[in-house]
């Protein structure tokens, strides 16, 4: 009897732990993001499932343990990650605030693994009610930001009142960041999309980067054709686990994978479209699709099996690894379904101050006289050390965005990615950007496999609502 | 004629040894490939890690100085050692306690109060990260060293362990240190952990290791550069947009030979204890 008893009790507790296991996904269980932070895929969902209790955001201003926030009168507190890019940018923007305001002034910077570390803390602090370990300051990706202040309106503080010129950043990059018409966050870096190329493989080939700046997919799929021909090298390479090409595609169609929030992937001609053209090239040995991020960045790239790039400029230091090619590169805007040059950003990320900072004007005042202002001092230096690119107008006039990069034979590649930045067309963002991006990466990889592309789509858009609750 | 036999009989059964050998070559290498794969990256530049070379390159200097140059790998190497150190010693010391109470003291509600133990080991701890994230909140423990270290000095699985191992302490030598007049802290003192001395050890070893490797909890209540330990360190710099595997692999090799050491100079101890042996 004894012994049924406690079997009983052992079983429950084994299901009660899974139960709570299913639940807690949002807990920062999943940390095996892969390299960048747009590769992250794993979604760290916000806790709208069980492990949330919604009753403890109403202690929420309980916390008073030991604040990890606003040490002293003249610091702050900031959480970042990737120390060879965001990091020297805070460090530069740090210097740039002990200059020209305040030289008592220090910024203890937190150093994270990766993006999804901030997300998980954020979870963390919103489902316990405890906000006080959270820094004065987070940086925070771009995609997720509407979902976390939808979830977690506690956690931040907007800028409202900072003496910010908003007009200074492109249009696109201050859509994510804008919540109801409020401004939260401050941009650093420009997610704006580059198409670079082996501009020596293109010429083998008989082409000139001029005759592949705003052409159409077809005309690229021929292009990319002779390349392989000739070289054996694809024009075109994605990782084929997170897939970003439908996206950027799309997206320099000026459409969306959703409208009023819901999924429309079938009804979406121009999806349909991309989703074709995705096939098509990877059929005819013009894209290769990597199995998963390191495979892309290691293998296709590093590797160098490719011919062309397409992604957020943040894969510029990744391609400039090899050094063996310096010189045999430049970059250029993106390829549209009807011919013309396209547009688009991936990635990227801002400044956000959170609901714990204890001193919320001198961080506003910080940003406001740094990255928000177009600093040439923060943005220079960021660009230097970091090889973070603004999407400041104003930051990209001086003279260091003017320079040739000698790795792209001698383009003046910055103050072109900035220029392209503001012709990045807004369209809808969503909470479910990435695993809109997962359901449809696998319809291409089962399209690519023989399966019926319209079949694909279909199924990709039952899956991505089911997960939404959309009937 | 029955030299011939025995022959026989050696060359059988070395033949019916071979699939067995076989299989343990293939574990071997399964198990020493990853091994060398790091000691070999630490050793190459990035590039040629990621492009898959597996020979011995001559990297290995530029590597540690950018490591060196990059990062406080002694604070953060300094800092995993004396947190893992103080985390073993204390886990070993309280849960031995624990142990040793549980097997050798006789009362009616113990079995009740270790089920209850055995329960808390079921619950996976993801599951208790929110809680125990509150609680730490309420206790003021927040970004502490205490913060960290408290949840994992006492843990189920060690205090089982003790108790089992327990079982093989001899009740007599207690009996007779009692009739000598040693008192029952004596009896624990210098009867028990010199006895238990095996059991000691892989309690050492697992807690150290954990210690050493953990990540997601210190990472949630000691979110401080000055308390950074060498999981993190790892973890920054395997994350981020461009990843240099060579600067990566030489931080993780400083990273695994504590454990390495630890291990080899206690296998044989961990070995008993885990058995339960006792001298």
């Amino acid at each position: 009897m004894k012994k049924k008893i406690l079997s009983v009790l052992l079983t429950a507790a084994m299901v009660t732990g899974i139960l709570a296991g299913c639940g807690s996904s949002a807990a920062p269980a999943a940390d095996t993001g892969a390299a960048a932070d747009t590769g992250a895929a794993e979604e760290a969902a916000p806790a709208d499932d069980a492990a949330a209790d919604d009753s403890a955001a109403a202690d929420a201003s309980t916390g008073e343990a030991a604040a990890a926030a606003a040490e002293g009168e003249n610091s702050l507190t900031v959480w970042a990650w990737d120390a060879n890019f965001n990091i020297p940018a805070l460090k530069a923007a740090e210097a740039d605030y002990q200059k020209n305001v305040d030289p008592d002034f220090t910024l203890n910077i937190v150093e994270q693994s990766q993006s999804s570390d901030v997300e998980n803390a954020i979870t963390l602090a919103g489902s316990s009610g405890d906000y006080s370990a959270l820094p004065d300051i987070v940086l925070f990706q771009d995609h997720y930001i509407q979902r976390y202040v939808a979830d977690y309106p506690d956690a931040w503080n907007n800028l409202e009142g900072a003496d910010i010129d908003w007009s200074d950043f492109g249009a696109e990059k201050l859509s994510y960041s804008t919540i109801d018409g409020k401004h939260y966050g401050v941009p650093v870096d420009n997610g704006t999309a580059i198409m670079a190329y082996r501009v020596d493989l293109l010429e083998e080939a008989g082409y000139t980067l001029d005759d592949m700046t705003g052409i159409s997919w077809d005309k690229f799929i021929e292009v990319g054709k002779a390349v392989y021909d000739k070289t054996g090298k694809y024009l075109l390479c994605m990782d084929g686990d997170g897939n970003d090409l439908i996206y950027m595609m799309l997206q320099a169609e000026g459409q969306s994978q959703f409208q009023d929030g819901v999924p429309v992937f079938v009804d979406n001609p121009t999806l349909v479209e991309v989703v074709k053209l995705i096939v098509q090239m990877a059929q005819e040995n013009v894209l290769y699709l990597a199995n998963d991020w390191s495979d892309y960045t290691d293998q296709a790239i590093q590797g160098d099996m490719v011919a062309g790039v397409m992604n957020g400029n943040w894969i510029i230091p990744t391609i400039e690894q090899v050094g063996d090619n310096s010189g045999k590169w430049e970059i250029t805007s993106l390829p549209t379904i009807n011919g013309g040059e396209g547009y688009a950003a991936n990635g990227g990320s801002s400044l956000y101050i959170t609901g714990n900072s204890k001193n919320v004007e001198l961080a506003q005042k910080f940003l406001a006289s740094t990255f928000g202002a177009g600093s040439t001092d923060t943005y220079d230096d960021a660009l230097k050390n970091g090889g973070v690119i603004t999407c400041s107008t104003k930051a990209s006039k001086s003279d260091v965005y003017q320079e040739g990069v000698e790795y792209f034979n001698n383009q003046a590649i910055y103050s072109k990615i900035v220029e392209m930045g503001t012709h990045v067309p807004v369209v809808e963002q969503s909470d479910y950007h990435y695993p809109a991006r997962q359901v449809l990466a696998t319809a291409i990889q089962n399209a690519i496999a023989g399966a019926d592309v319209e079949t694909e789509i279909e199924q990709a858009e039952t899956d991505l609502k089911f997960e939404m609750g959309i009937q | 004629m029955t030299e011939n036999k025995v022959k026989k009989n050696k060359s059988a059964i070395q033949r019916r040894l071979i699939p067995t050998y076989i299989f343990l070559v293939i574990c071997s290498f399964l198990s020493v490939f990853p091994f060398y794969w790091m000691i070999s990256a630490a050793t190459n530049k990035s590039l040629d890690v990621a492009r898959g070379k597996l020979a011995i390159g001559d990297q290995a200097m530029v590597n540690l100085q950018n490591l060196l140059n990059g990062y406080d790998l002694w604070r953060d190497m300094g800092n995993s050692f004396k947190y893992a150190t103080t985390q073993t010693i204390l886990a070993i010391f309280i849960c031995s306690l624990a142990g040793f109470g549980f097997e050798l003291y006789h009362d009616r509600l113990k079995d009740r109060v270790f089920a209850i133990l055995l329960l808390a080991m079921m619950i996976p701890q993801v599951a208790t990260m929110i809680p125990l994230f509150k609680m730490m909140s309420a206790m003021g423990f927040l970004n502490t060293v205490v913060g960290f270290m408290l949840p994992a000095i006492s843990t189920p699985f060690l205090i089982m362990m003790f108790r089992q191992n327990s079982r093989s302490f001899p009740i007599d030598i207690m009996e007779a240190a009692r009739i000598d007049g040693v008192s029952e802290w004596g009896i624990y003192w210098r009867m028990y952990m010199p006895v238990m001395k095996a059991t000691y050890a892989a309690a050492a070893v697992i807690t150290f290791m954990n210690a050493w490797n953990s990540y997601l909890w210190p990472k949630v209540v000691l979110n401080k550069p000055e308390a950074q330990t060498m999981p993190m360190l790892i973890a920054n710099i395997a994350g981020g947009y461009t990843v240099d595997y060579g600067l990566l692999m030489m931080a993780v090799l400083f990273c695994s030979v504590p454990t390495m050491v630890i291990f080899f100079v206690l296998q044989k101890q961990f070995a008993e204890g885990i058995t339960g042996a006792v001298k």
